[in-house]
């Protein structure tokens, strides 16, 4: 998106509203946790007010909030504790059948997801529900585009193990 | 399965958002407003703080103290000023020139190795390092010079930890020299004695990526762990302050608890251990585990293993017996400090339908040897657990005060 030009609080209002939703399913894919989803986007949020009149200028807010969201969530599981449950042990027994067995695979990639590094959980998400291309990724991720490529193939590697079946990328490159 | 669709489908339909916008810019508002009107009344706050200091006693060595299974009522605990109120030092809310502040750990005078957050009104952030804060005498001192930082520019300065070895602090820089990015560990001595100087790169292990932001230590050296490509553990590295190239361990991993390793590598396990090892480095002590099968996962630290089960959270020792029930309000645990002595976690009402009660999330602190807790609620608040082994901080803000509570001091 182009510059967010005046740097008020209701332009900071109007970027909130036309990006929470996404904000916070990329937490959520990121830790697992809608509760901690929105705790991660709250906290990104008011590091990008604090800046807002500077972030505003920015050419492309969105990767600026992505980054922030991505380093608010590292650094949370930094200062707290290094090991995670994976998403679904908290939930509810598995279901079956129509809608709920819908539930249930929703759970199990999300579970897989947990199991990944932080980093190759990150491309995942960057990237395929992002819907990022490798440069951008990388420029997010402070990496080259090279290492993006090979946690990405690694990372989908680990998901075709763990989920037991093939994973499809659509038309995308690795 | 097309990974696209399943990713867009598995976080369709969240819950309604407990975020709270207007309180956010609300208290953002409040809190640049008292920034700058603190820096305006630095003397006073200083002298303020300094009377309700409290004077902390020798911390008494409790580390693996006995664990006892008497659960707390989660629902009803006191804050932690009202549970361990000799334990906590009440510091001002920001450093002299008013800007807020991260504490490291604590030193033997009375002072502190911080981290200053960086400056809201500055365009770019600085490679500043960690300082030496007396607040007492409301005086900082800085432990590095960025002249040293040989074209380094541009990176993470912030949110990087800084501990405390011995005599020296050593903190994590990110930045970019030469167009690529760069990871190094830095030291200098607490008592400004000799310059800074850069103890190791860690850019090769972190493969140019953006995941090394931990380290732990022991009384001499730091450790962190090596990425690997295959998911299993690689293994860590242990720095000696004195120098020379860092050892290889391989086999182990960080657990966030200073001096202990783990086999249990947590990244990206594909299947849950059932059992493993603990190891701290300094004493050499070793701790097996084992897990109870009545949780679908677990944590263990040196001191008991915890676990969702069905019907809520579960603990139990360390060789799998003894589960005892959490209650149906613990929703996590999210750190151990101590030795695991303290387990810290989240708390939340009871589910209803599906949904929780209320938006309020709240951290508890849980005393595994007395079973005393409290709990307060979490926010923006910079609550953590810093120190070292030896002591251990838990640390948050309340308004103007920046509250520090030392767990090796309480009896």
């Amino acid at each position: 998106m182009g510059a967010w030009c005046l740097g008020g609080v209701e332009d900071f209002r109007a970027y909130v509203a036309s990006r929470l939703d996404g904000l916070r399913r990329t937490a959520y894919l990121l830790c697992g946790d809608w509760h901690r989803a929105d705790d991660l986007v709250s906290t990104a949020l008011m590091k990008m007010y604090r800046h807002w009149r500077r972030v505003s200028m920015m050419d492309n807010i969105d990767a600026y909030a992505r980054r922030t969201l991505l380093r608010t969530w590292l650094n949370e599981r930094r200062r707290g504790w290094r090991r995670e449950v994976p998403a679904g042990a908290e939930l509810p027994d598995a279901a079956h059948g129509g809608h709920e067995r819908g539930v249930t695979d929703r759970l199990t990639v999300v579970a897989a997801l947990a199991e990944l590094s932080p980093k190759r959980r990150a491309v995942i998400v960057l990237r395929y529900f992002s819907d990022l291309s490798v440069e951008q990724t990388a420029e997010i991720l402070g990496c080259s585009t090279g290492t993006v490529k090979s946690q990405t193939a690694r990372a989908l590697e680990a998901l075709r193990v763990r989920l037991a079946q093939d994973v499809s990328v659509g038309g995308q490159d690795r | 399965m097309n990974l696209i669709d399943e990713l867009r489908a598995a976080s369709a339909d969240p819950p309604p958002t407990r975020i709270d916008l207007d309180g956010l810019m609300s208290a953002e508002r409040r809190n640049m407003a008292r920034r700058r009107w603190v820096v305006a009344c630095a003397a006073v706050f200083t002298v303020a703080a300094s009377v309700g200091v409290v004077r902390l006693a020798s911390p008494p060595d409790l580390g693996n103290a006995p664990v006892t299974t008497q659960v707390p009522d989660f629902a009803h605990l006191n804050p932690p000023e009202r549970v361990w109120p000799n334990a906590i030092r009440s510091l001002p809310g920001t450093l002299p020139d008013g800007r807020a502040y991260q504490v490291a750990a604590a030193l033997d005078d009375g002072t502190y190795l911080v981290r200053a957050e960086p400056d809201p009104a500055k365009e770019t952030t600085d490679f500043e390092g960690p300082m030496v804060y007396d607040p007492v005498r409301a005086t900082t001192r800085h432990l590095f010079d960025p002249a040293l930082l040989n074209g380094m520019t541009a990176g993470i300065s912030t949110g990087l930890p800084v501990k405390r070895v011995g005599g020296e602090a050593v903190w994590l820089l990110s930045g970019v020299r030469a167009g690529k990015p760069v990871w190094e560990l830095w030291a200098a001595p607490l008592d400004g004695g000799a310059p800074a100087r850069r103890l190791a790169s860690l850019t090769e292990e972190t493969g140019g990526g953006m995941v090394m932001t931990a380290f732990d230590t022991t009384g001499d050296a730091v450790y962190w762990s090596i990425p690997s490509a295959d998911g299993k553990p690689a293994g860590i590295r242990i720095q000696p302050l004195s120098g020379g190239a860092p050892r290889y361990v391989p086999g182990y991993d960080l657990t966030g608890i200073d001096g202990w390793v783990s086999t249990a590598h947590t990244e990206a396990q594909h299947e849950q251990p059932i059992a493993g090892e603990l190891w701290n480095m300094v004493t050499d002590k070793r701790v097996s585990w084992r897990v109870s099968g009545a949780s679908e996962s677990h944590i263990c630290d040196p001191t008991a293993c915890y676990g969702p089960a069905k019907g809520g959270w579960v603990t139990h020792g360390l060789d799998g017996s003894g589960v005892t029930r959490l209650g149906a309000t613990f929703r996590t645990l999210s750190g151990a400090a101590f030795d695991g002595r303290f387990a810290i976690g989240i708390i939340s009402p009871e589910l209803r339908d599906g949904a929780r009660r209320d938006t309020t999330i709240t951290q508890v602190l849980w005393d595994r040897s007395t079973d005393k807790a409290a709990s307060r609620p979490i926010g923006f608040d910079g609550s953590a657990v810093v120190g070292t082994a030896e002591r251990p901080l838990y640390t948050w803000r309340d308004g103007d005060v920046y509250n520090v509570l030392d767990l090796s001091a309480i009896g």
